[in-house]
């Protein structure tokens, strides 16, 4: 156990997909940061005669005009880390930004702003701007960064799908009621009347439990790993078209949480060597990505 | 060994919090990755007058800035109520079945 560990906090694991997966989990906060303020989330929170419900009282509260000015920096950030550009700096910045909105009041907590918070902790430990970044294309890119980082970006996956899995062990979830509740009935993709019935919300419901408990284990399976990337893909889409959206930002949400494990589903999995090859051919990536 | 160290820690917490949350918190369960996984019951507010007579707060959902079940209603809407609803000498709460009350916040 003792020299697991050890061999874990001293091997290294090639950079290029943490440089991926740090691409990806930045544009998932970009978008989620763009929805915040074009629906005027923090305003609204932030307005007076509005429950102040911080999660600590000490905490300083911003005013609205500081509010405004907050979520302009913090997109700024996300999308400097995004890039690649000084990225534990940004991402460092970025970091506590979000935790900072976090704290700030319950009412704007969402678990895929708590993931987003989560990873970009995880990423800037993982020196995710050592590939595929402005960092690295300026000569302080690595073949290689540490291995622990990534190991806790990969155990990520597994906490994630494994407590949402065992969240859904009630009878509540099982009697299809919180699926008939969500489920999308306008737009282009509405659930037709004839699947509307008990047993449909029942058997979604049951797939959804598996679907979860099998993405908890089987990325860290060689063997399972492409069915799960194709399972993970496929359900969190799924979820994107089909929840309800009782607000039209709330397929944001659900998009910015299914980018956030894709990026996670690829610092499991790795980067085709073909993909390697073909960031290679794009001019300012070339000198990005440090040959293996 | 900072790494080490960090590892472990990392992981208790990201284990240990979820479980902490399922097992002390009822309703909606921030940090436990619970997402849509149960229906939420949200608790009932009363004013309570100088005469000592109880009115529900029918609609303080509309004090808030978000609607979010993870939010702590216990905690931070019987003090909101205190400053916003006129007469108010305390504000009691009760189970969303209507069962209590569980708590009583006095007015200042």
């Amino acid at each position: 156990m003792t020299d697991r560990l050890l061999r874990l906090v001293t091997n290294d694991t090639p950079s290029v997909p943490v440089g991926v997966g740090r691409v990806v989990v930045g544009l998932a906060g970009c978008l989620e940061v763009l929805s915040t303020i074009t629906s005027s989330r923090l305003d609204k929170v932030l307005r007076a005669g509005v429950l102040e419900a911080p999660r600590w009282e000490a905490l300083p509260r911003l005013s609205q005009d500081g509010g405004r000015l907050f979520v302009v920096a913090w997109l700024v950030c996300l999308a400097l880390f995004t890039i690649g550009w000084r990225t534990r700096v940004t991402g460092g910045v970025a970091f506590v930004a979000t935790d900072y909105y976090l704290a700030m009041d319950q009412q704007l907590y969402a678990n895929h702003v708590y993931l987003l918070s989560v990873l970009l902790l995880l990423f800037v430990l993982a020196d995710a701007g050592a590939a595929v970044s402005v960092d690295a294309a300026r000569g302080r890119g690595h073949p290689s960064v540490p291995r622990w980082p990534v190991f806790l970006l990969q155990a990520q996956v597994a906490v994630v799908y494994g407590f949402a899995t065992f969240s859904k062990l009630n009878g509540d979830w099982f009697s299809g009621r919180v699926l008939e509740v969500n489920l999308l009935r306008i737009g282009p993709f509405d659930l037709p009347s004839v699947l509307e019935r008990q047993g449909v919300y029942v058997a979604c419901a049951v797939a959804t439990v598996l679907i979860e408990g099998f993405l908890t284990f089987a990325l860290y399976v060689r063997r399972l790993q492409p069915v799960a990337v194709a399972v993970g893909v496929a359900f969190h889409l799924s979820i994107v078209l089909t929840v309800d959206r009782w607000s039209p930002y709330a397929a944001i949400g659900f998009t910015v949480f299914g980018l956030e494990m894709v990026a996670l589903y690829v610092v499991c999995v790795g980067v085709p060597e073909q993909w390697v090859a073909a960031v290679r051919r794009v001019t300012w990536v070339r000198s990005s990505v440090a040959p293996a | 060994m900072l790494a080490a160290a960090f590892v472990l820690v990392w992981l208790a917490v990201q284990v240990g919090l979820p479980v902490r949350q399922h097992l002390t918190k009822e309703g909606a369960r921030p940090f436990a990755w619970q997402m849509f996984s149960r229906s939420i019951d949200v608790p009932r507010f009363k004013v309570v007058a100088a005469d000592g007579s109880e009115t529900e707060v029918e609609d303080w959902e509309r004090y808030l800035g978000r609607v979010r079940f993870e939010v702590d209603f216990a905690r931070h809407v019987p003090p909101f109520l205190c400053d916003s609803e006129p007469g108010a000498v305390a504000i009691t709460t009760y189970q969303a079945d209507g069962s209590g009350p569980v708590a009583r916040l006095e007015c200042r």
